[in-house]
């Protein structure tokens, strides 16, 4: 099972390394987005922002968590498409192994973004927090990072078309902002609506930042927290290789 | 000796779409076998329901002795796939696709293996090229080598020549009965009617049935003999079964008749038979 799923990560790897121009779309756009973030922020009036560092790194979360959200959403349609995903269960690859080697295969790059844009909203922003609590938060993030893609392959695997793909862009953009906590405390919602956040996985992130920049302590001290966001990604990784088809 | 494949009434729907309707199908080892039909006759269902990618709607499918699709990852070793588009990744090199697909069979002496496979569908100096970059004919040459790669005792090849130029499908029947005579089976679609000729054994599909299985040589003697005599300038025609028989009685009707001026003899080829046969097929 091991050779199998890093053999899929190592093909995509070569893959991305041969595809230069979606490996630079894919590192400089959240930079460009993030910088975008930046003026729009400073023509805000400072009494706007209550907790502004907060709402930084709240915004830093987001744009990793969409970009490594829409790496993947396509790859299995397309496998599907050209019949490589047949291809590999004819040669005996498992469906957890192409999960799974998805995920690594593009743990790389979702690492280096998440790396990118954290160094940034450090030289923009020149956040007051300390190392620990900025590892802290990082190590959130690059689990999300993994959680997003892991979304996206699911995506991809319920989807039949290319076409039907892009639905799932604006719904991912418009629920997280609503509905996740980000903007409007999960409190304010109604409970008609608030139950639709808990399947959002932005929402066990936005809960663990919050704690860990109100509370000093470090990840250690938010472990059932962190714990519940590792065990989302393991639960839709789970999903993920349920919804692939292997056959018709 | 076991066959490689045997099919019984062998069903299989697309919503409202019959793809294989109640097929039987025998196919025994070391042949090349030949799968003959029309867009939408259910070639490419058949194939994939042999290579566990299609879950059959009732029927049986044992595949080197293993009913398919429940035996499938036990079954998928011993065989090699080759789908009707390239199925390659674009955008690594002929080699490191050939690698991706035979690092999964976990192959003793892998890069000595590929270097064979590449050599044996004359990829060796391209091996470095992105596929991407290869022509169609050579894409299929990969998309083959990515099938022989772990030494398959099964190929199933989905229409392998199609868009294939004439030069090049010499050297695929080439490298087919050179796997034939290493004792492989192969099953090959195709709707191209010079191939055909090529198999040990024709099976044709319409409509999701199969309405022949014989041999090249029985199928062609089904086709008629069309002479054409013409005698003082009009023009007479006949339709013989067994020509090389029944002409010279045909003749000797005529003695040595000296206004006969001419014998024309067109014999119905394997296209005009196919045609026949699915058209029969259709006005009954």
């Amino acid at each position: 099972m091991v050779n199998n799923t890093l053999a899929i990560a190592a093909r995509i790897d070569n893959q991305l390394v041969g595809d230069r121009r979606f490996l630079a779309l894919a590192i400089f756009l959240p930079l460009i987005i993030f910088y975008l973030f930046k003026v729009f922020i400073r023509t805000l009036p400072v009494a706007l922002l209550t907790n502004p560092q907060e709402l930084y790194i709240m915004i830093t979360a987001f744009i990793i968590h969409f970009t490594s959200y829409v790496l993947c959403l396509i790859v299995i349609v397309r496998e599907r498409r050209d019949e490589t995903l047949i291809r590999m269960f004819v040669n005996n690859f498992s469906r957890t192994e192409v999960v799974v080697g998805y995920l690594l295969g593009y743990a790389s790059l979702a690492t280096l973004q998440a790396v990118l844009i954290m160094v940034e909203v450090n030289l923009l922003f020149h956040l007051s927090y300390g190392f620990g609590l900025m590892l802290s938060l990082f190590a959130v993030m690059w689990t999300l990072s993994l959680i997003s893609i892991a979304l996206g392959i699911m995506v991809s695997n319920l989807a039949r078309t290319e076409a039907q793909i892009f639905p799932f862009i604006p719904l991912f953009i418009l629920t997280t902002i609503f509905i996740s906590g980000l903007i409007l405390p999960l409190e304010s919602l109604p409970w008609s609506v608030r139950w639709l956040s808990y399947l959002i996985p932005f929402t066990y992130a936005q809960i663990l930042i919050k704690s860990l920049i109100a509370e000093a302590g470090g990840l250690f001290a938010h472990l059932s927290q962190f714990g519940v966001l590792i065990l989302y990604g393991l639960i839709l990784l789970f999903l993920s290789s349920m919804t692939l088809k292997q056959r018709e | 000796m076991q066959p490689t494949i045997t099919i019984s009434s062998l069903s299989k729907n697309y919503g409202k779409v019959k793809a294989l309707q109640g097929l039987d199908l025998t196919i025994e080892a070391g042949q090349i076998y030949g799968l003959l039909g029309p867009n939408g006759s259910g070639k490419s269902t058949l194939i994939k329901t042999l290579v566990g990618a299609v879950k059959p709607a009732a029927g049986k499918v044992l595949v080197l002795g293993q009913a398919m699709p429940q035996k499938a990852r036990s079954v998928r070793s011993r065989l090699g796939y080759m789908p009707q588009n390239p199925a390659l990744y674009g955008d690594i090199s002929v080699r490191a696709n050939v690698k991706f697909f035979a690092r999964a069979h976990k192959l003793d002496r892998l890069e000595e293996r590929i270097d064979q496979v590449l050599s044996f569908v004359g990829l060796s100096h391209l091996a470095g090229r992105k596929t991407e970059t290869l022509s169609g004919g050579l894409k299929q040459r990969c998309s083959l080598a990515c099938a022989l790669v772990h030494e398959p005792e099964l190929l199933l090849l989905d229409e392998p020549t199609a868009g294939v130029d004439p030069v090049l499908k010499e050297g695929f029947w080439k490298y087919f009965h050179e796997l034939k005579n290493q004792g492989k089976t192969i099953i090959i679609t195709t709707h191209l009617m010079d191939e055909p000729l090529a198999c040990d054994r024709l099976g044709i599909l319409r409509e999701g049935r199969l309405i022949i299985d014989d041999t090249p040589e029985s199928i062609l003697a089904r086709g008629k003999t069309q002479v054409t005599l013409e005698i003082a300038g009009e023009s007479m025609t006949k339709e013989l079964s067994d020509y090389p028989r029944e002409l010279p009685g045909l003749l000797s009707q005529y003695g040595l008749e000296p206004d006969i001026s001419n014998i024309s003899i067109r014999q119905e080829s394997l296209e005009d038979i196919f045609l026949k046969l699915l058209k029969e097929g259709l006005d009954g």
